[in-house]
């Protein structure tokens, strides 16, 4: 049920039952489930949801998914981590913190070590300026990482470890909202690498890993919508993701098996080319490249 | 009494109604009420996360997510869809040991509330992992907890605690 009409059919109750003096005591064990159970609830409920809840996947595992499927590295597809400097607004800086996640994982598979710290640098330094420079305050992480940049068991630990700080600061913070916003980042950059590489080598089995990937686009839309603060300028970008999704879900002989599964050989050369000019467009206007 | 009379009684017993639930609610959300809420808070996340790395292996951790749960007065479901990709195989590790209170946990192939949906594992216990098996087809697992309603909650009290879904995946070329 839409959360508004809950919300107002909750009141619409509550004044009911109050006004007709109605002294019986609520079921001691409702289920929300059960559209009568929410019309117990005296204060209007603003956090249930009907849909589930999502899980987002890591950037490192996206891009780990990429490079298993024959990506290669591509030098000089990645954001400049000289740019760091050039985002402004807070969203503008979770964006690029995700972007330069993207870019971080991506080098650090394709044994690129000082570019990855120079990823790493980018990243803390829009760490330090998003309030979550926590991540790497607690430990010397990027001193371990330069450390160890020649040996990528201990760098991928150092990596789940720079994730698993992540996602306890934004937690104990109460900050998800953010995690989608720098997922958005990272997700556009792996897509682009990814489209860019599609197109030029025709290599079907990323062209699946990249059709897999847009199952995820609602949710991610879904995110940026749940934002506090929104503004044009997030609205603008939402809607950017929306276009590539409406275009992918608008080809014919698209749709899978299942609401989340998709045919890739439905998409034609042209399409491919389509979907890539679409994220590179949303990319560049993120970056500012 | 007149027609005019009797709307009259109903208008002011129906203003009177809403000007009473409106100061009770004002009252909870202002301080002028005596009985404050005490938020109790039972998530332990950096303990059950060193538990669940553990117990990922020898999968590749991916990533611990937590989900924070407000306990309610009622009994309710919440839902978790976690996307799978078919590169790999996962491994679950699904802790509640953040939880105050037990819980019913169940992983499903559809949304719960979707009729066919198959129940692909389930548990009562504070701990339980999943493995995808290697002919797993869908796109998504969904995670669904029943939790229980809260008998401390009409006595101002909020219990929050939470569940750690640890993932991980194997056979991924580094």
């Amino acid at each position: 049920m839409n959360k508004k009409v809950s919300s107002v059919l909750a009141i619409a109750v509550c004044v009911f039952a109050i006004s007709c003096g109605d002294s019986k005591a609520p079921d001691a064990n409702p289920v929300e489930d059960n559209e009568e159970a929410v019309v117990h609830e005296v204060e209007v409920i603003e956090g249930d949801f009907d849909e589930p809840e999502f899980i987002i996947p890591s950037a490192l595992q996206i891009s780990a998914m990429f490079k298993n499927s024959g990506l290669s590295y591509i030098d000089g597809i990645t954001n400049n981590p000289e740019k760091v400097s050039d985002y402004n607004s807070k969203f503008e800086k979770l964006l690029n913190f995700g972007v330069y996640s993207g870019d971080l994982f991506y080098c650090i598979l394709n044994d690129q070590s000082q570019m990855s710290i120079k990823y790493l640098k980018a990243v803390r330094q829009l760490a330090d300026e998003t309030r979550m420079s926590g991540i790497f305050n607690t430990g010397p992480l990027f001193e371990r990482f330069e450390t160890n940049i020649g040996n990528k068991d201990s760098v991928f630990n150092i990596m789940l470890e720079f994730q698993e700080k992540t996602d306890m600061l934004i937690a104990e913070n109460n900050e998800e909202h953010t995690a989608m916003v720098i997922f958005a980042g990272a997700w556009i950059e792996g897509m682009y690498i990814g489209l860019d590489a599609a197109n030029n080598s025709g290599n079907d089995n990323l062209k699946a890993r990249l059709a897999e990937q847009m199952g995820i686009v609602e949710n991610l839309i879904k995110g940026l919508q749940f934002q506090p603060n929104r503004s044009d300028e997030t609205a603008a970008i939402e809607g950017k993701y929306q276009a590539i999704l409406d275009y992918f879900l608008s080809i014919k002989g698209v749709k899978g098996a299942d609401k989340y599964s998709y045919d890739e050989t439905a998409l034609a050369d042209a399409d491919w080319k389509k979907l890539y000019e679409m994220v590179r467009d949303l990319r560049s206007e993120i970056t500012k490249s | 009494m007149s027609t005019k009379g009797i709307g009259l009684a109903v208008l002011i017993t129906v203003f009177l109604s809403s000007v009473s639930f409106g100061q009770k609610k004002k009252g909870r959300s202002g301080n002028s009420d005596p009985e404050e809420i005490i938020i109790k808070e039972s998530c332990t996340f950096k303990v059950t996360a060193e538990k669940i790395k553990m117990e990922i292996a020898p999968f590749r951790l991916e990533k611990i997510t937590p989900a924070k749960i407000h306990y309610k007065s009622y009994t309710q479901v919440k839902e978790i869809a976690i996307p799978i990709y078919h590169t790999t195989q996962y491994k679950f590790v699904i802790n509640a040991e953040g939880m105050p209170t037990g819980v019913e946990m169940k992983i499903t192939d559809k949304p719960h509330k979707i009729s066919g949906s198959k129940v692909l594992s389930q548990s009562t216990s504070k701990t339980f992992t999943y493995q995808t098996p290697s002919d797993f087809e869908g796109s998504r697992i969904y995670l669904s907890v029943k939790i229980p309603g809260d008998t401390e909650f009409n006595n101002y009290i909020r219990n929050r605690g939470c569940i750690l879904i640890g993932a991980g995946f194997e056979a991924v070329d580094f």
